[in-house]
């Protein structure tokens, strides 16, 4: 089976070169750009499974990123999660009513716990090996001491409509 | 002889008529004399008079606040100089109209508060001082709009009801202050935010992909705990900012509240066996189903058991409890700790205020933590108090219904 395929859009290099690295290790094929303009390029050129997507970004701001694929016959369909560093209500309700199929708050996760998302995300059955590995990252995350912010945080959030 | 008499009595006469006016000038005199002291009088009184209207006006004239005065049919009876300024209307435009068909109240998402639901018809029905606690707006004579916060008081003389004074501020550079403070506070949360990810993110990378010494793996350790203070200012931060805007959303969910303690506590074992700290969940109901945002009770329990860690010295207790009580529970943090100094217990719920003792055993502290507490009860509806003896230790109590209502805000807690 082909690799799912995905299009970061994130414009911190460091964030970007870690969310990459650990997609790449699950097993997915990851195109990674760091504006909004190269984003909409990248994403219209790969048609990927999914889209992760930063919303401040230079060049475009990513809910008009957002609206610009939503909008789009081509690219109407291609799943987008929205990864932002703001936990503003507004913002993710607007990336909701836009179209984006979930957002995860960067700062109130393990950036593990972003790839468990996109793996539940597809419903992909964990592979034998991913799994070794989901444990493995399990056993030696638990050497850090715990940030039991996130604990909390890991209650879904609902955004009422 | 006869002569005589005659020519007497006559100078008797002429004698007398000629005494008269003079008594009756003296008296003219007199009486003038008495009008014109009261007249002196009335010139000082009207002088005194003349002053103290000047005074008011000046008074009036000087107050930044715009004031309005009308009577019972809520007419305009005074308006001063920063109300005619800020609506544009004049004096002689307003007087005798019904202030608020003049002047137009709006909520905040624009619908138009009609003149029985005005501020001013309340006040002088209810014949009590209200005043607004969201911002409405008011339409000037160019039909342009601008918030105002308003208080309307009932106006008595003599205990007799007889209008109402209406004095409003024009809220635009307050609100554009706000503004900025919420950009910046915005600005904050991400150039701060994506640095802090970006070290706590590499570090997990590191711990999975590299063999690590032991001394290796204790100073990233290290690293990560000062990441995660560092985080935890900057999310206290603005929370702080969160709840002054009074903006916040309330997200209603039934969780365990016994499991959800649990939760949390067990999470502080690290920090419990590092400071030789003994800690007990003592006594709890078998289960309590509450529905609540369990975003900020989160918060609400972080402050006050991490204080309770952060402040009690090595070997230690501290103790949990948890109480049913009608519709409410009592949740209670009690330490052997530092306690608070009685001259500082009233100020510590204040932000950025900290115990003396606890700024000489921890000199980092960020003193938000019972502030955010105590503000985070508040939008439950619930209360929180304490009691201390420094040096032997501090009970915290809060006080909490089991049910809240979700509320429609524009920002969560970080």
């Amino acid at each position: 089976m082909a690799k799912l395929k995905i299009v970061l859009i994130e414009d911190d290099e460091i964030l970007a070169k870690v969310v990459r690295e650990e997609l790449s290790e699950a097993d997915f094929d990851v195109f990674q750009t760091f504006d909004g303009e190269e984003g909409l390029k990248l994403v219209r050129s790969k048609k990927p499974d999914l889209v992760l997507l930063d919303l401040i970004l230079p060049k475009k701001h990513g809910l008009d990123v957002l609206e610009e694929l939503k909008k789009s016959p081509i690219t109407r369909s291609i799943p987008v999660i929205v990864l932002t560093m703001l936990s503003r209500d507004d913002d993710i309700k607007k990336g909701l009513k836009l179209g984006a199929n979930d957002y995860i708050v960067k700062s109130q996760h393990a950036v593990t716990e972003i790839v468990e998302k996109v793996e539940k995300f597809f419903g992909k059955e964990t592979h034998p090996e991913a799994k070794k590995s989901v444990k493995s990252k399990e056993a030696e995350v638990k050497k850090l001491p715990e940030d039991n912010n996130l604990k909390a945080k890991k209650i879904k959030v609902k955004v009422k409509e | 002889m006869k002569q005589k008499n005659l020519s007497q009595k006559l100078k008797k006469k002429i004698k007398e008529q000629t005494e008269k006016p003079d008594k009756e000038i003296k008296n003219l005199e007199d009486t003038q004399k008495a009008i014109l002291n009261l007249l002196e009088d009335l010139e000082k009184e009207r002088e005194n008079l003349q002053i103290s209207k000047v005074k008011n006006e000046a008074m009036l004239a000087s107050i930044g606040d715009g004031l309005v005065v009308v009577d019972m049919n809520m007419r305009v009876i005074l308006i001063n100089k920063a109300a005619e300024e800020a609506t544009g209307w004049s004096s002689s435009e307003v007087l005798d109209k019904v202030w608020p068909e003049v002047i137009m109240l709006e909520t905040e998402d624009g619908k138009k508060v009609p003149v029985n639901k005005s501020l001013v018809f309340s006040a002088i029905h209810s014949k009590k001082t209200t005043t607004t606690t969201t911002i409405y707006y008011y339409t000037r004579k160019n039909k342009t709009k601008f918030p105002v916060t308003i208080t309307v008081s009932p106006f008595k003389i003599k205990n007799k009801l007889i209008g109402a004074i209406i004095v409003f501020r024009d809220f635009t550079r307050e609100q554009e202050i706000d503004k900025k403070k919420a950009e910046f506070v915005s600005m904050i949360s991400h150039q701060f935010g994506s640095p802090l990810v970006g070290i706590k993110w590499t570090i997990e990378r590191i711990f999975k992909k590299e063999n690590l010494t032991i001394g290796l793996q204790g100073y990233l350790q290290d690293i990560f705990i000062s990441v995660k203070h560092l985080s935890d200012l900057v999310n206290n931060l603005l929370n702080a900012s969160r709840f002054e805007e009074g903006k916040l959303t309330v997200f209603a969910e039934q969780i365990e509240l016994v499991a959800f303690i649990k939760d949390y506590i067990v999470g502080c074992t690290p920090v419990l066996i590092k400071k030789g700290i003994f800690l007990t969940f003592e006594e709890y109901p078998k289960a309590l189903n509450i529905i609540t945002d369990p975003n900020i009770l989160w918060n609400i329990i972080q402050s006050l058991v991490s204080n309770a860690i952060e402040y009690t010295p090595e070997g230690g207790r501290v103790r949990v409890f948890l109480k049913r009580k009608d519709g409410r529970f009592l949740f209670a943090v009690s330490d052997t700790g530092i306690g608070i100094p009685k001259k500082e217990e009233a100020n510590i719920f204040e932000k950025f205020s900290r115990g003396s003792n606890a700024k000489l055993i921890k000199a980092s502290g960020s003193g938000l933590g019972l502030y955010l507490a105590k503000q985070a009860v508040e939008v439950f509806g619930g209360k929180i108090w304490f009691e201390s003896k420094k040096d032997k230790g501090t009970t915290f109590y809060v006080e909490l219904p089991l049910k809240v209502k979700s509320k429609k805000g524009s920002k969560r807690l970080a």
